[in-house]
C-alpha cells in the first residue's frame, strides 16, 4: 500500500469516527459530565456548549479575518461555504446567549445548532485545495 | 478538547496529504512525510479520546507543533503551490486560536466573547 493510499484509508477512518463523535455531541454536549464547572457556568450543558462554541468561533473568526485580509484567495464556492458556516456560528451563538441568560431553556435547539455548526465546519474540507496537481509528468 | 480544533487539524492533514506528490520532488521528503503521516495516524486516537471524554490537549498540541513544522518547511519550498500553502498557514493559525479559546473557555464562561461575525 502506498503512503497516499494509506492516507486515504486513514481519512476514511476519521470521517467515520467524526460522525460517531458528532452523535455524542448531539446527545447534549455532555461528554465530560464530571468536569468541574468554570466560573460563570450555569451547569454542565452550559459550560460544554460555551466551550465548543468558543473553539468554533475562534476558528471561524480566524479564517474570516485571513480571507478578509487577502491572506487566502477565495473563489465564489469557497466564499459561499464560509459564509454558510459564519451564519451557522452566529445562529448557535445567539441560541447559546439566550440559554445562558435564562431567556430560553431550549437545549434541543441549541444542541442541534452546535451539531450543525460542527458538521458544516467539517464540510469546509471539501472547499480547500486538497487535490494539487501532480508535479511529476504522466508516465509515457 | 472540543471537536472544532480536531476538525481544523483534520482539514489541514487532508491538505497536507494532497501536497505529498509535490513534496516527494522537493528534497524535503523524509522528515515532512514522516510528520504528515504522524499527524494523520494520530487523529483517530484523538477523536476516540474526545468521544470518551478523555483529555486530548497534549496530543492536539503535539499535532499543532507538527503542523507548524510542516508548514514552516513547506513555506520554504518555492516549488509548492502557494495557494495551498496559504491555506495551511491560515488553518494553522485558526487551530492555534481555537486552542487558546479552548483554554480560556475552561477557565471562565463569558458569552460576550461570542460576537457576531460579518459575512465575507
Amino acid at each position: 500500500m502506498t503512503l497516499r493510499e494509506k492516507l486515504s484509508h486513514h481519512w476514511s477512518t476519521w470521517a467515520l469516527l467524526c460522525a460517531v463523535t458528532l452523535l455524542f455531541l448531539g446527545a447534549g454536549c455532555q461528554v465530560k459530565a464530571t468536569a468541574k464547572l468554570p466560573p460563570g457556568a450555569l451547569n454542565t450543558f452550559d459550560a460544554d456548549s460555551y466551550r465548543v462554541l468558543s473553539d468554533a468561533h475562534a476558528v471561524v473568526q480566524s479564517i474570516h479575518d485571513d480571507a478578509a485580509a487577502g491572506k487566502v484567495t477565495l473563489n465564489d464556492g469557497q466564499t459561499a461555504l464560509i459564509n454558510h458556516v459564519i451564519a451557522d456560528d452566529n445562529t448557535a451563538d445567539h441560541l447559546y446567549k439566550a440559554y445562558h441568560a435564562n431567556a430560553s431553556g431550549d437545549t434541543t435547539a441549541l444542541s442541534q445548532a452546535i451539531q450543525q455548526l460542527i458538521s458544516d465546519l467539517a464540510s469546509l474540507s471539501t472547499a480547500f485545495p486538497t487535490q494539487t496537481a501532480p508535479a511529476t509528468p504522466p508516465a509515457k | 478538547m472540543s471537536p472544532a480544533i480536531l476538525t481544523v487539524i483534520s482539514i489541514i492533514a487532508q491538505i497536507l496529504s494532497g501536497l505529498i506528490p509535490q513534496l516527494k520532488l522537493s528534497g524535503l521528503t523524509a522528515s515532512i512525510l514522516k510528520l504528515v503521516d504522524e499527524i494523520v495516524t494520530q487523529l483517530p486516537t484523538l477523536w476516540a479520546a474526545l468521544s470518551s471524554g478523555g483529555s486530548t490537549t497534549l496530543e492536539v498540541t503535539a499535532a499543532l507543533l507538527a503542523i507548524q513544522a510542516v508548514a514552516k518547511e513547506a513555506a520554504a519550498d518555492t516549488n509548492l503551490d502557494p495557494v495551498t500553502l496559504a491555506w495551511v498557514q491560515t488553518l494553522d493559525t485558526a487551530a492555534q486560536k481555537a486552542l487558546a479559546a479552548d483554554t480560556a473557555a475552561q477557565a471562565n464562561v463569558d458569552p460576550s466573547t461570542l460576537t457576531d461575525i460579518e459575512p465575507l
